[in-house]
């Protein structure tokens, strides 16, 4: 059962319009997870401020991966129709690759090192081996892209924490829950 | 094992360097997570940002101890 209404238009906070409308106009619709994170002007407008820089890290594809492999790994089942949708539509990753970031990989190499990592940070809470970091670089990232995926594991677990703890209505395209696959 | 080389203001990017300086004159150093952070100026600017918007988190809550 979700635990918050998202706002209506004329009850969103001033400080809040200009992220939300802007939103709305990239996704053609305003997502229930944010028109509900819009009631806190500063954690949304932080959040997004953080959306924004990390959207140069790395590319498409592999940013939205990850978010596919944090989110599974956190349980967080409006994530992963949010991410999946993104995957398929804005990425253009083909339908069996969304399934393989789910799982912690992917069928590019690169790309592969990097879910993996990612998937080993969130799980292992930050804790990796000295060989997990060997591995991402061995497969051709700098020092700066590691950073950068550990960023991406945390912005994404942000809207996991956010998704689980206040369970908005999906309202994404449905997908198979967390665990299931 | 340290797994990262650390930077300096002097060391680190131009992209990082005004952020650095920053936060070493706000701390009034420069410390170790924050010097190899600098490694990547986009997730260096990043936090850096992040922690700037939520410092403003919370503070309506101070309003009945002052009340």
């Amino acid at each position: 059962m979700t635990r918050i209404a998202p706002l209506n238009p004329e009850n969103v906070p001033a400080a809040s319009k200009p992220t939300l409308d802007a939103f709305t106009k990239t996704i053609g619709f305003t997502p229930n997870m944010m028109a509900a994170f819009a009631q806190s002007p500063i954690a949304f407008n932080a959040w997004a401020a953080l959306l924004g820089s990390l959207s140069k890290a790395l590319d498409v594809k592999t940013r939205d991966s990850i978010g596919l492999a944090v989110s599974e790994v956190n349980g967080c089942n409006y994530c992963l129709t949010v991410h999946s949708f993104t995957a398929e539509h804005m990425a253009k990753l083909p339908a069996d690759d969304i399934l393989l970031a789910r799982k912690g990989h992917a069928n590019d190499p690169k790309r592969d090192a990097a879910v993996q990592f990612a998937r080993k940070v969130i799980e292992a809470r930050g804790h990796v081996s000295d060989a997990d970091v060997e591995a991402v670089i061995a497969a051709g990232y700098t020092h700066a892209n590691v950073m950068e995926i550990v960023a991406l594991v945390a912005m994404y677990s942000l809207t996991n924490f956010f998704n689980n703890v206040f369970d908005p209505e999906k309202d994404f395209p449905a997908v198979a829950p967390a665990g299931s696959i | 094992m340290i797994r990262i080389a650390v930077l300096s203001p002097e060391t680190a990017s131009a992209a990082a360097k005004f952020t650095f300086v920053v936060c070493t004159k706000s701390i009034g150093f420069a410390f170790d997570v924050m010097m190899a952070c600098a490694n990547s100026p986009l997730t260096f600017n990043a936090w850096t940002t992040l922690i700037g918007s939520l410092t403003r988190a919370l503070l309506t809550l101070d309003i009945p101890h002052f009340a």
